[in-house]
């Protein structure tokens, strides 16, 4: 499972084409960062490779298998997804929920055998919990809880990981954390797509940048490559000087692009 | 599972059997223990026998068994719908399968056999449910669904009221307000036969779901992605809690709030997690029911109180205090 290959993915929703024709890979031990405007059609894009939104046309393959054709827990086992974070319905311990990422395991958080055990332990020290292990999710910060979150989606094992916004509302010292955590993920041999908003962040830390706008994938390739002025007002609509400082990307918005001021 | 769980568990079921035997041994007509005993290993006199056998056990096993029928399917559904308030009373479940047990006593149809009471009760509780799960899946937003239970369950008061409006005698009359307020009174174990099978099922269904329950803590997108089947555990928790308080209905009539109280109490000593909370939460609720329904036959009033008024002015002020509690944003 070196790979998982989207062909040519198309979603309707309400009678709207949300997603044209989208095809793009991921590849075993690289980190790949989704990046458009709200609207665009980054996390119908996750769901509809997942099966949990119907596709209208389009091939999607993890190895030989499409996750539509597999069980519900086949697929969290080879695609481990990390949805935006919504509030937890109970105040349930950190160690809970982490043991949630083992579900697709058949373990639940009172009944975890040796291999869930040890999952969990090196998900937890990864993410640098364990001080928080015994406590209820309600007593975390933001930025603890989305630690947990990428703990839990990191203990599933699964050899690829999808997330959606898992930088949202974190201040840049907990984006930077969850964001680290995530390439040593991908360094650990997964393949991990990450949706964002932060392109600098995104050109720092990702291997490659797959723009989208409209629903159509636009472009597909090493920031040094994709991330220029004229993506930016293609994707999000904005002027932007751009600069580069060695490993480093500084990107200023200066205004709405031509013709959007209008359109607004 | 873990071993805190097990003592808890163990602690409960005994407080439900103590509670089922202070039962045998309460009442007007007063037995020592030694004939209570007696009886119940059937080596004592007719009279005591017809006592502790026709009468004070059968009352009890019912009070304990609509108990943790309402108290499984409020913990379950709460999993479900990730909400504490949730319960088959508040959701018009209870009212809705009630409601249907009223039809087929006003339409004589219990005539047509034992079944036909248990049938439309439960019939009506899945009804109520699968409905609820609709509104659920379509709106997303749980103060929707409150709102839809409490239409539900003001429509189902309409129509029981229609009907007794509109009863033929004054016995049809009292035998409709018993449903409506619910009681266990002169409960007999054919009764108790007739609902078990549907009790079972419903536990067995509520209890496949677990750890479905568990993981839905995360949110319906976060659990689908974990592995959760949604639809199949919507369907175990719908058609599970629809048979078992179907079946409490049938045997007790509508009893609100003990699938509130029950779970909100076991919670923190399990915790929070929807799945550990199941068993508990049910042999609770017996046991809170079993001991109401001591008090209601020992309460020194005229007529004697029902069960369900008594659990509604015990369970109302809870609702209305973990209402109150939850923070905003919450849901």
């Amino acid at each position: 499972m070196a790979e998982l290959a989207v062909d040519r993915l198309c979603v309707s929703l309400g009678g709207r084409q949300v997603v044209r024709d989208a095809s793009w890979r991921l590849r075993a031990g690289e980190l790949v960062a989704l990046l458009g405007a709200n609207g665009a059609g980054k996390t119908t894009v996750l769901r509809a490779v997942l099966g949990l939104t119907p596709r209208a046309a389009g091939e999607v393959r993890v190895g030989k298998d499409d996750p539509v054709r597999m069980s519900p827990c086949a697929r969290a086992r080879s695609i481990a997804y990390l949805p935006q974070v919504r509030p937890l319905a109970w105040p349930v311990r950190v160690r809970d929920v982490v043991a949630l990422g083992r579900f697709a395991y058949g373990a639940t958080p009172d009944r975890l055998g040796a291999a869930d055990e040890e999952a969990l332990a090196r998900a937890v020290r990864a993410c640098d919990l364990e001080r928080f292990v015994e406590r209820p999710c309600t007593t975390l910060s933001g930025g603890e809880l989305a630690r947990v979150h990428v703990a839990r989606a990191l203990a599933a094992d699964a050899p690829f990981l999808l997330a959606d916004e898992p930088t949202a509302a974190l201040d840049p010292l907990h984006q930077h954390q969850v964001m680290q955590l995530l390439r040593a993920g991908a360094d650990a041999g997964r393949g991990v797509l990450v949706v964002m908003h932060d392109a600098a962040l995104a050109a720092r830390i990702a291997d490659r940048l797959l723009w989208m706008a409209d629903g159509r994938i636009v472009a597909d390739g090493s920031p040094e490559a994709t991330l220029t002025p004229a993506r930016l007002a293609e994707v999000y609509g904005v002027d932007a000087v751009v600069r580069r400082i060695e490993r480093d990307w500084l990107i200023s918005v200066t205004g709405a692009a031509a013709g959007i001021a209008d359109r607004q | 599972m873990v071993r805190n769980d097990r003592l808890l568990i163990g602690l409960l079921a005994a407080a439900g059997l103590a509670a089922a035997a202070a039962a045998c041994l309460l009442g007007s007509t007063r037995l020592g223990v030694g004939r209570v005993l007696a009886a119940l290993v059937g080596a004592a006199a007719p009279g005591d026998l017809i006592v502790v056998w026709e009468i004070r056990l059968p009352r009890a096993l019912a009070a304990l068994l609509t108990g943790a029928a309402l108290g499984m399917s409020g913990a379950a559904l709460q999993g479900l719908l990730r909400n504490p308030l949730a319960e088959p009373g508040v959701l018009g479940v209870s009212a809705t399968a009630s409601l249907a047990a009223t039809f087929v006593i006003y339409y004589g149809l219990v005539q047509v056999g034992a079944f036909a009471l248990p049938v439309a009760a439960i019939a009506g509780a899945l009804a109520a449910t699968a409905l609820l799960t609709a509104a659920a899946v379509r709106v997303g937003s749980v103060l929707t669904l409150i709102l839809v239970g409490i239409g539900l369950s003001s429509f189902a008061g309409a129509m029981m009221a229609l009907l007794m409006n509109l009863a033929p005698n004054p016995f049809s009359l009292a035998d409709m307000l018993n449903w409506t307020l619910g009681s266990v009174a002169n409960r007999s174990f054919d009764d108790l036969l007739l609902a078990a099978p549907f009790l079972a099922a419903g536990f067995a269904l509520l209890l496949a779901a677990r750890r479905d329950l568990s993981a839905l803590t995360l949110g319906e997108e976060a659990a689908a992605g974990a592995g959760v089947d949604l639809r199949r555990a919507r369907r175990l928790v719908v058609v599970g809690a629809g048979l078992a308080t179907g079946a409490a209905v049938a045997t007790a009539g509508a009893i609100g709030f003990v699938g509130i109280v029950a779970p909100h109490l076991v919670r923190r000593l399990v915790d929070h997690d929807p799945a550990r909370t199941l068993v508990p939460a049910a042999l609770l609720a017996g046991v809170i029911l079993v001991l109401a329904d001591i008090g209601v036959r020992l309460a020194p009033t005229a007529a004697e109180l029902r069960l369900g008024v008594v659990a509604a002015l015990i369970g109302a002020p809870v609702f209305i205090w973990i209402a109150a509690g939850r923070r905003l944003g919450n849901g």
